[in-house]
C-alpha cells in the first residue's frame, strides 16, 4: 500500500522530465556542438562577433527600458485609479487591462497603420518622418504591452495597502505629496520590484516585436529566430537561447526571492480600508494626463486593428472592404478550429492538472515533493523561444519522434501555462481549512473521493481563473510553438505572424480580429460560468495576483 | 454540485483523450489530404481549386524558400510535408543535393522548356519569376527621389533610405538579385556595386514579397521585388509603377517538388500533374499572374518573355554556388544575418 501514493507524483515527474528537462538539456547539448563536435566555439562566437554580441546588450537595454517605462506607467495608472477620484478612472483601468487580449505582434499592425513611415497620424496628419523600424518602436510597443502586467501587479499591492499608515503620517502633519513619497511608494515597493522584474523577463523573451518593427535591430530572441530560420544554425540558435535563459533565470531568481520576503506583510493587511490621497492639482493633473494619454493610445490601437481589417490597403486606398475576410473560408477555418481545440484542451488540462499537483504538494508528504513543485514552476522562467527550440531539437528525432502531432503542440502550451495553474491551486488550497478534508477522511472516504468531492469544488474559483488565463495565453502563443508548427497543426497566431512577415497587413488584421474575438468570447464564457458572487470576487483577486501568463 | 463536478472531470478526461487520439489513429490507406510548404502567390485560391478538381484537401504553411529549406533539413528524419510549392530554384537545387526532395517526372512536364526543369525530374518549373523594381510615384514625388530605370540607378544618393529589398538568407528573390548582379557585373565589381546598393537600404525584409507591400503602403519609394507587375494588377487604383530594368531583367523558374519520404506520395504526384495541366496552369495564372513556363495564355498586364531584356541568368550554376555566395554575403553584411 505504501508505494501507491508515489504513483501519481511519479507519473507527473516523468512527464515533466520528458517535456521540461529533456528539451532544456537538448538545447544545452546543441549549444556546445560545432559541426557535430564538442566545442565552446558557439559561445566564443557570441562574445567576439560584433553582431551577435550586440544582441545581448540590445536585449538587456531594451528590456530594462521597457521594464522601467511600463512599471512607471503601471504605477501612475494604478495611482489614478485607486488613489484619486479623478474622472474616467474606470476607463483608464479598462484600457490598461485591455492589451491582455491583444498580443504584442498584433499591436504592431495598428502601430504601423498609425505611426509608420506613411502612418495616418505620423505622416499624413503631422508630416513627421522618423526611423520607425528601429529599437525605438520595439521599446514603445513593448512598453504598451507590458504596462498591463505592471498595472495588475502594482494594483494588487495597492488595494491591500494599509491606509492607517498614511493616516498616521497625515495626522503628524505630512503633506499629501510627502505621504505619497515617504509612505505609499515605499509600501508599494514589493509590487514595483515584482512588476519591474516580470516585465523585464517578458520583454527579453519577446521575439515578434523586434522582428517586425525592429528593422536591423535584433535582440537575442529575434536573432535566435533568424539564425534558425535564415541560416539554419540550430547550434547558434541554441547558444543564443542559453544566454537568454541565463538572463531570464537571474531575473526570476530575484523575483521569487523578493516575493518570499514580502508575503507576510501583505497577508496581515488584508481587509483594511483603502483611502484616496488628496494630492495637489499639478500632481493630479500630471498623473491624469499620462493615464489619459496611455488610454487613448491603447484604444486607438485596438480600433485600428479593426479598421485595418476592413481597409482596402493601408497607406494607399483607405476604402472599406470585406475582401480580407475572404481568406478565412478559403483556408477552410483550419487554423481557427485548431486554435479553439488546442486552447480548450490546454485550458482543461492546465486547470485540472494544476489543482492535482497543487493538492499533491500542499497535502501529501512524499519524497520529491519540492522537486515536483520546482519542475512545474520552472517553465515560467524559460523564454518562449528557448522552449520552442528545445522542443524542435528534442522531438524531431528518435526516440521521441513527436514532431507534427497535435500532442506536441498541446504538450508545449500545457507546460508553458502549468506554473500558473499550480500557483492558483496552491493559493486556494493553502488557505483552506484542513478540517473538512479530515472529516471526509474520518467518514471513510478515500483520498480520491475526498479530492473529487471536497478539493475540486473548493478550488472552483482557481480552476476557472486558470482556465481563462490558459485559454487566452494559448490563443496568443507564438514564440514557443512557431518552430514546431506543421501545416496540419497550424494556429491563428501563426497565420497572423506569416501575414505580418509578408506585410499583408489586411490579412494579418483580419486574422487578428478573429483571434481577438476568440479570446474575448472564451474569457466571457468562463466569466459567465463563474457568475456566483464568491467566484467572481476570486476571479478579480486572482487576475490581480502575482502570476501573469 | 458534486455530480456536476463528476461530469466535469469526465469531460476533462474526454478532452485529454481526444488530444492524444490523433496520435494513434494514423496508418491505413492514403487519406485525401496533402500537406505543403508554399512560397508562391495566391496559395489559398490554388488549394481551393485543386480540392475542387481532385477532392484532395490541402493543408499549407506559407514561408520564404530559405525557411522551407531549413524546415526540410530539420525534419529529414520524419518529413512533415509532401510538397514544396514555389520559391527560388537555387534552394531546390540545394535540396536535391542534400537528398531532401524526390524525383518525379510528370507526364505533363513535357511542355516545359528543358532550361526550367531538373534533368532528373527532382523539380519542375511552374512559372518564371522575374526580378524588377516596384516604384511608388506619389512617394517619389513627395520625397524628391529619382525613378530608377536600371540597376545602376539604384545607387543614386537620392534613394538613401527609400530603397527596400529582402534578405538572400531567406528570400529567393534576394538571392537571385545578388547572384544576378554578380553575373552581370562580374564577381569583384558586383560586390562593389552591392556594397553601394546596401548603403541605400536601411534594413532587409525576410520575405521577398514584403518590400513590394511596403512600397504599396507608401512607406518606401522603390522595392526590389519579384514580378513587379503583380501588385499593380491586383490593385489597379494604387499608385504603383512596375519597372523592368533596362540593363537586364533577372528571371528564375519557380518549381514544385515532392518531398523525400512524403506521407502522401500519390496525392503529391496528382498535385504536380495538376499544376502542369492546362487547367492547373490557368488557375496558377489567376492566383499569381506570372510569365509561364508552358504555352498557356497570359492575362492582360503580364509581360511576354519576348518583351523583356532577359539576362541569361545561369540559375543552375548559382544554385550550386548558393552556400559560397551566402557566406560571402553574411561576411560582408553581418548586420543582415
Amino acid at each position: 500500500m505504501r508505494w501507491k501514493k508515489y504513483i501519481l507524483p511519479a507519473v507527473f515527474l516523468i512527464l515533466l522530465c520528458i517535456f521540461v528537462v529533456y528539451p532544456s538539456v537538448s538545447v544545452l547539448q546543441e549549444s556546445f556542438k560545432v559541426d557535430g563536435q564538442l566545442s565552446f566555439g558557439n559561445y566564443i562566437d557570441v562574445f567576439t562577433k560584433p553582431y551577435l554580441y550586440s544582441t545581448i546588450w540590445s536585449s538587456v537595454l531594451v528590456a530594462c527600458g521597457a521594464a522601467a517605462l511600463s512599471t512607471a506607467l503601471g504605477l501612475i495608472i494604478a495611482l489614478v485609479v485607486f488613489k484619486t477620484t479623478l474622472p474616467f478612472r474606470r476607463l483608464f483601468a479598462v484600457s490598461a487591462v485591455l492589451p491582455i487580449i491583444i498580443p504584442g505582434f498584433v499591436t504592431t499592425i495598428a502601430y504601423i497603420f498609425l505611426f509608420g513611415r506613411n502612418g495616418i497620424i505620423s505622416y499624413q496628419l503631422l508630416g513627421i518622418e522618423w526611423d520607425v523600424y528601429s529599437w525605438k518602436s520595439v521599446l514603445i510597443l513593448q512598453t504598451i504591452d507590458l504596462t498591463t502586467t505592471a498595472f495588475l501587479l502594482i494594483s494588487a499591492t495597492m488595494v491591500t495597502l494599509d491606509s492607517r499608515l498614511e493616516d498616521a503620517a497625515r495626522s503628524l502633519g505630512a503633506s499629501e505629496w510627502n505621504i505619497l513619497r515617504t509612505v505609499t511608494l515605499p509600501l508599494l515597493r514589493p509590487g514595483l520590484i515584482a512588476a519591474a522584474l516580470l516585465t523585464f523577463m517578458r520583454s527579453i523573451a519577446d521575439f515578434g516585436t523586434p522582428l517586425i518593427v525592429g528593422g536591423d535591430f535584433d535582440t537575442l530572441a529575434s536573432a535566435s529566430y533568424t539564425q534558425l530560420i535564415g541560416t539554419y544554425s540550430m547550434e547558434m540558435a541554441a547558444t543564443l537561447n542559453m544566454v537568454l535563459l541565463l538572463i531570464s533565470v537571474v531575473a526570476f531568481w530575484l523575483y521569487s526571492r523578493g516575493q518570499a520576503g514580502s508575503m507576510d506583510v501583505r497577508q496581515q493587511t488584508e481587509g483594511v480600508q483603502r483611502k484616496e490621497l488628496e494630492l495637489s492639482r499639478p500632481v493630479k493633473g500630471f498623473l491624469w494626463t499620462v493615464a489619459c494619454f496611455f488610454s487613448v493610445i491603447v484604444l486607438m490601437m485596438l480600433v485600428s486593428v479593426f479598421l485595418a481589417a476592413f481597409t482596402r490597403h493601408i497607406g494607399g486606398d483607405f476604402g472599406l472592404t470585406l475582401q480580407h475576410f475572404q481568406i478565412l473560408p478559403q483556408r477552410g477555418w483550419n487554423s481557427t478550429i485548431n486554435t479553439l481545440v488546442f486552447a480548450v484542451a490546454t485550458m482543461a488540462i492546465v486547470s485540472f492538472v494544476g489543482i492535482v499537483i497543487a493538492y499533491l504538494v500542499t497535502r501529501l508528504e512524499f519524497r520529491g515533493r519540492s522537486l515536483l513543485d520546482w519542475l512545474t514552476t520552472l517553465p515560467f522562467a524559460i523564454p518562449g523561444t528557448f522552449m520552442g527550440v528545445g522542443f524542435a531539437i528534442a522531438f524531431s528525432k528518435s526516440p521521441l519522434l513527436l514532431a507534427g502531432t497535435w500532442a506536441i503542440v498541446v504538450a508545449c502550451t500545457v507546460i508553458r501555462e502549468l506554473p500558473l495553474g499550480l500557483r492558483a491551486g496552491v493559493s486556494v488550497l493553502s488557505q483552506q481549512d484542513y478540517a473538512i478534508e479530515d472529516a471526509s477522511a474520518s467518514l471513510g472516504a478515500s483520498k480520491i473521493t475526498t479530492f473529487f468531492n471536497i478539493i475540486l469544488p473548493m478550488s472552483r474559483p482557481a480552476l476557472l481563473v486558470t482556465a481563462a488565463w490558459a485559454f487566452i495565453a494559448t490563443v496568443q502563443t507564438l514564440g514557443a510553438i512557431i518552430f514546431i508548427i506543421t501545416p496540419g497543426t497550424k494556429l491563428l497566431s501563426v497565420d497572423v505572424f506569416e501575414a505580418v512577415i509578408r506585410n499583408d497587413w489586411g490579412d494579418a488584421a483580419a486574422f487578428s480580429v478573429v483571434m481577438l474575438l476568440l479570446a474575448a468570447v472564451g474569457v466571457l464564457t468562463i466569466y459567465l460560468i463563474s457568475r456566483r458572487q464568491a467566484t467572481q470576487s476570486w476571479f478579480r483577486k486572482l487576475i490581480t495576483s502575482r502570476i501573469q501568463g | 454540485m458534486t455530480t456536476k463536478l463528476r461530469w466535469f472531470s469526465v469531460l476533462l478526461a474526454l478532452v485529454m483523450a481526444c488530444t492524444i487520439l490523433p496520435l494513434t489513429a494514423c496508418g491505413g490507406g492514403e487519406d485525401k489530404v496533402l500537406s505543403m510548404y508554399v512560397a508562391y502567390g495566391g496559395p489559398d485560391i490554388i488549394a481551393a481549386e485543386f480540392e475542387r478538381a481532385t477532392g484532395i484537401k490541402v493543408e499549407l504553411l506559407t514561408m520564404s524558400s530559405g525557411e522551407v529549406l531549413t524546415r526540410l533539413r530539420a525534419e529529414k528524419e520524419n518529413p512533415q510535408t509532401d510538397i514544396w510549392f514555389g520559391g527560388g530554384s537555387d534552394a531546390f537545387i540545394q535540396a536535391k543535393e542534400e537528398g531532401l526532395i524526390a524525383p518525379y517526372i510528370s507526364p505533363n512536364a513535357a511542355g516545359v522548356d528543358a532550361a526550367f526543369k531538373d534533368p532528373d525530374g527532382y523539380w519542375t518549373g511552374l512559372s518564371l519569376v522575374i526580378v524588377g523594381f516596384l516604384v511608388n510615384p506619389d512617394r517619389a514625388e513627395a520625397q524628391n527621389v529619382i525613378i530608377p530605370e536600371n540597376w545602376t540607378d539604384l545607387n543614386d544618393s537620392s534613394l538613401k533610405d527609400e530603397l527596400m529589398a529582402s534578405n538572400p538568407n531567406t528570400s529567393g528573390t534576394a538571392y537571385t538579385t545578388v547572384s544576378g548582379i554578380l553575373q552581370v557585373f562580374g564577381e569583384d565589381e558586383g560586390w562593389e556595386f552591392l556594397d553601394q546598393m546596401y548603403e541605400n537600404i536601411p534594413f532587409l525584409e525576410k520575405s521577398g514579397s514584403a518590400p513590394g507591400s511596403k512600397v504599396m503602403a507608401g512607406e518606401f519609394t522603390v522595392g526590389i521585388v519579384p514580378d513587379p507587375h503583380n501588385l499593380p494588377l491586383e490593385n489597379p487604383d494604387a499608385s504603383l509603377l512596375p519597372v523592368f530594368p533596362s540593363d537586364g531583367v533577372l528571371a528564375w523558374p519557380s518549381p514544385v517538388a515532392i518531398i523525400e519520404g512524403a506521407k502522401h506520395p500519390e496525392n503529391a504526384k496528382k498535385f504536380v500533374d495538376w499544376c502542369l495541366s492546362d487547367e492547373g496552369q490557368a488557375v496558377l495564372m489567376q492566383a499569381s499572374p506570372r510569365v509561364p513556363t508552358t504555352d498557356v495564355e497570359t492575362i492582360e498586364g503580364v509581360p511576354q518573355l519576348s518583351e523583356l531584356n532577359l539576362v541569361a541568368y545561369d540559375h543552375i550554376k548559382w544554385g550550386n554556388e548558393r552556400e559560397r555566395v551566402i557566406e560571402e554575403f553574411n561576411n560582408r553584411y553581418p548586420q543582415y544575418q
